[in-house]
């Protein structure tokens, strides 16, 4: 077994947080260091910080030259806030390369510039991996079949009232734990770079303008039962990119149109909706799963409560989404407010919590295997 | 009698009837008849609450959903619970008082010695303190893609140098994050130094200009020697406009409406003299809070300003050139527009708990240090107020007084819960401010100036409407379809 690399990340904020939190990496990697810009506001102050999830026990730094020195390998990870590539990401590739380290790249590179880089890296005996779909082409091809196989692996459905509600942090925290209990699971995670933790992403034809919709049903059907039959899993776990619903006219969430498409293609057997917090009724649970059932034909089995509030007034005041986070700890004591609901919340920073969401789904599998239909 | 009175507000124009319902947050148009019952409604003039509810245009109504009895059950702001997360993480901008000394001594400064409030000084900031106010800026705002430094006074240019080093060390600090600056200045300072200096790092300038040299000199003097600052500003102007034109352009004026002036005298000047004609010209109200002394508006000043707002309604229905309109009357328009057309939405019913409007998230929004140190919500507040502090830049935000001045609503609670103006309610802690502490008696004397303004605001709104105005939706491109392609239209 080759030895573990030592791992910086650039830069570091909460989008990189679910990589810090969990052991993803298929293979050896050792969080070295995580390096933010220092205008960012994370810098000296521990990682855990940028989710609210609870400490990770590794503070964030301003030196990149000082933890590149000591590292194997560079993780440049696209991040929530945006920093201009050529001014501070690209000085910082280039100097890597020339310190002959390894790169791991989720930042969109132009295609000329990434095979420059790929290049300079075999001829140094290091490499180079790059993990973005979002400048690959998509050739549209005419496909002539409209029908969509069964899938007889049970199926289970990540899905979230919007962006930002740790989404992702679930599809991890349920694969790590899965995993432990020896499943063989087959995943495709909602975000564009999960070959990296060694398996799929939504594939890039669901996002692709030139694809009808309907054919991107019918594919994504077929990429799924593919992946059913060649790699065999015990459960299917997929995360859907997106919210469900608008949350006003400004705000659209995409009108959830890539959720529709993907409960059109595969019908869950299992889910978790992760909801933004919000001060909510026992009777918004019982009224959203009714509305979710009958749109998507998803029955919900339970619930995260992200500790993640949309801001709507300084949403509404600039234009774009913006959320406040609140202390996980805050989340343990509001979701015990909803115990009387059929279908239970969960806490995903809590870490008994994340164990009683995988057993809970788990069960509910078996649960629902107890009647066979014929 | 009927027990539930419709929380509801009614108002008409000199050719309608209204009814303002406070639950949905709609205006409706109503027939004479419908009002007069309302009104005898509210006035506990009629006693059958069969009569009421049978009566033709009242039953359409709450067929439709209007007309509900529903009120506020609590009063608490909706970013309480997340203003700690707010205070540590999402402080968009912070101002930093460079001194306390200004080289003028205006008459309506809030520092001259005829408000409750500080008067000028020799005090100036350290770099060592307006550094630790950047580091606090750069640290609380990790959510933020940019961030806003301000420098004020007293005058802030006396202190330049200063200035220069905190731009310095902000634009080296605060690597990955936008940052824009801004100076409000008198502008009796400014060289070819300073502007080629702002100019190069992008700070906006907002220079104190009321009007023309009568009006100027009136208020605005040296403090050195007892003359008029006017010839100097429009001497300095005449010198960066014609020297950085670009960098003129985005200079703005803020004119001080002393309602002691003639209104027209001024609203002549800043569109006929040539240094300003093109120039953005905010017009704003002397400053009320915490004056020792009763500022009085003369009827002449409301005349002469209601008429240029009657002008300003004709350009909008195209009756009367734009050009003939007063440009200090300009924000008036986008006040009703803002108000009554864009944030107006509509709702089933009031939320059971929730705050007025008014109030800002105290330290997030418009954070205000203080030469020492000491921050409080805004400059406009007065630094002698304990009420007013929110901590200071070693010891961080008191969490607990920003919770209060959040909070304001509870000082009034029964008032608010039964207050038509709620949802358009403009009061912030400053005006409960009594500089003893936040007094809910010093904030009911605001109450009716604030409701009479939103009353005067709806019968604007629908005035307008009534001549045919149509207030856009479409600030934001909208696609329109056409040959077969959907391309942008504004």
């Amino acid at each position: 077994m080759s030895k573990q690399e030592k791992l910086i990340i650039y830069p570091y904020d909460i989008q990189s947080t679910p990589i810090v939190r969990h052991p993803v990496f298929n293979h050896g990697y050792d969080i070295l260091g995580l390096i933010s810009p220092n205008g960012w506001g994370l810098c000296g102050k521990d990682a855990g910080i940028a989710d609210y999830g609870g400490q990770l026990g590794i503070n964030v730094s301003n030196d990149f030259n000082h933890l590149l020195d000591g590292c194997d390998t560079v993780l440049f990870s696209e991040s929530h806030l945006k920093l201009d590539f050529d001014q501070m990401i690209k000085p910082k590739i280039d100097k890597a390369i020339e310190k002959r380290k390894n790169i791991l790249c989720t930042i969109f590179i132009p295609d000329e510039l990434l095979n420059y880089y790929i290049e300079k890296c075999k001829l140094s005996d290091t490499y180079f991996k790059y993990y973005n779909n979002s400048g690959r082409k998509i050739i549209s091809k005419e496909i002539d079949i409209e029908y969509i196989h069964p899938i007889n692996t049970p199926v289970a459905f990540v899905i979230g009232m919007g962006e930002r509600c740790q989404k992702f942090e679930i599809q991890l925290a349920l694969r790590e734990r899965l995993l432990k209990m020896d499943y063989k699971i087959s995943q495709v995670g909602s975000r564009d770079y999960c070959e990296m933790f060694g398996f799929h992403s939504i594939p890039s034809f669901m996002f692709a303008h030139t694809i009808p919709d309907y054919h991107k049903v019918v594919m994504f059907n077929h990429f799924i039962k593919d992946i059913e039959l060649k790699e065999q899993p015990d459960l299917i776990l997929i995360g859907i990119p997106g919210g469900l619903f608008p949350f006003n006219d400004e705000f659209t969430n995409k009108f959830g149109i890539m959720a529709y498409e993907i409960s059109r293609a595969v019908k869950p057997d299992v889910s978790i909706l992760s909801i933004l917090y919000e001060d909510y009724k026992v009777d918004y649970f019982t009224e959203l799963s009714k509305v979710i059932k009958y749109r998507f034909g998803i029955e919900v089995d339970c619930y995260n409560l992200a500790n993640v509030k949309f801001d709507w007034d300084i949403s509404s005041q600039n234009g774009m989404m913006t959320y406040n986070m609140i202390d996980a700890e805050v989340i343990d004591s509001v979701k015990s407010q909803f115990g009387s609901l059929s279908s239970p919340i969960f806490n995903i920073f809590n870490h008994q919590d994340t164990g009683k969401a995988a057993d809970y789904l788990l069960e509910k599998l078996i649960e629902y295997a107890d009647i066979q239909t014929i | 009698m009927i027990q539930e009175h419709p929380f509801i507000f009614l108002f008409r124009t000199p050719g309608c009837y209204y009814v303002y319902d406070v639950n949905t947050n709609i205006i409706v148009m109503i027939d004479k008849e419908t009002f007069e019952v309302l009104e005898d409604v509210l006035n506990d003039k009629i006693e059958s609450e069969e009569y009421f509810k049978e009566y033709d245009g009242i039953a359409t109504l709450i067929n439709k959903g209007f007309l509900s009895a529903n009120k506020i059950k609590q009063i608490e702001h909706s970013e309480s619970r997340t203003l700690l997360y707010t205070l540590n993480n999402k402080v968009s901008k912070i101002t930093l008082q460079v001194t306390q000394q200004c080289n003028l001594r205006c008459k309506y400064c809030v520092y001259s010695g005829s408000y409750m409030n500080r008067d000028h000084s020799a005090q100036i900031m350290t770099f060592e303190m307006a550094s630790k106010g950047i580091n606090f800026l750069i640290d609380h705002s990790m959510d933020l893609s940019q961030i806003n430094i301000g420098f004020y006074g007293g005058e802030p240019l006396l202190e330049f140098p200063l200035i220069k080093e905190c731009i310095e060390y902000a634009e080296t600090k605060a690597e990955g994050k936008r940052i824009t600056f801004n100076i409000t200045t008198n502008g009796t300072v400014l060289t070819d130094k300073i502007i080629e200096y702002l100019e190069l790092h992008n700070v906006s300038l907002m220079i104190s200009l009321d009007g023309p040299r009568e009006v100027q000199d009136k208020n605005r003097r040296f403090a050195s020697r007892d003359v008029g600052t006017f010839d100097k500003i429009i001497s300095n102007l005449e010198a960066v406009k014609s020297k950085y034109p670009e960098y003129y352009k985005k200079i703005s004026f803020n004119a001080v409406m002393d309602p002691q002036n003639d209104f027209n005298c001024s609203s002549e000047f800043f569109s006929s003299e040539e240094v300003l004609k093109d120039s953005f010209i905010n017009a704003s109200a002397l400053n009320t809070e915490y004056s020792e002394n009763e500022l009085a508006t003369p009827d002449s000043f409301i005349e002469k300003w209601s008429y240029e707002v009657f002008k300003l309604f004709l350009s909008k229905l195209g009756r009367l050139d734009e050009k003939w309109v007063s440009k200090l009357v300009n924000s008036h328009f986008d006040r009703i527009k803002v108000n009554m057309h864009e944030k107006r939405k509509p709702s089933n019913f009031l939320p059971e708990t929730v705050h007025h409007g008014g109030p800002c998230i105290p330290g997030a929004q418009r954070l205000f240090m203080n030469v020492h140190g000491n921050f409080y919500p805004c400059e406009r507040v007065s630094e002698l107020s304990q009420a007013m502090n929110l901590g200071n830049v070693d010891e961080g935000f008191d969490i607990e007084n920003a919770r209060k001045l959040l909070n304001i609503g509870n000082l009034t609670e029964n008032e608010c819960k039964n207050c038509w103006n709620f949802r358009f309610c403009n009061l912030c802690a400053a005006a409960c401010d009594n500089l003893n502490g936040l007094s809910r008696e010093h904030k009911l004397t605001h109450c009716s100036g604030v409701t009479n303004s939103v009353e005067d605001m709806m019968k604007d709104y629908c005035t307008l409407l009534e001549f045919g105005y149509t207030f856009s939706d479409v600030e934001k491109p909208t696609l329109s379809y056409r040959n077969a392609e959907m391309e942008e239209v504004r």
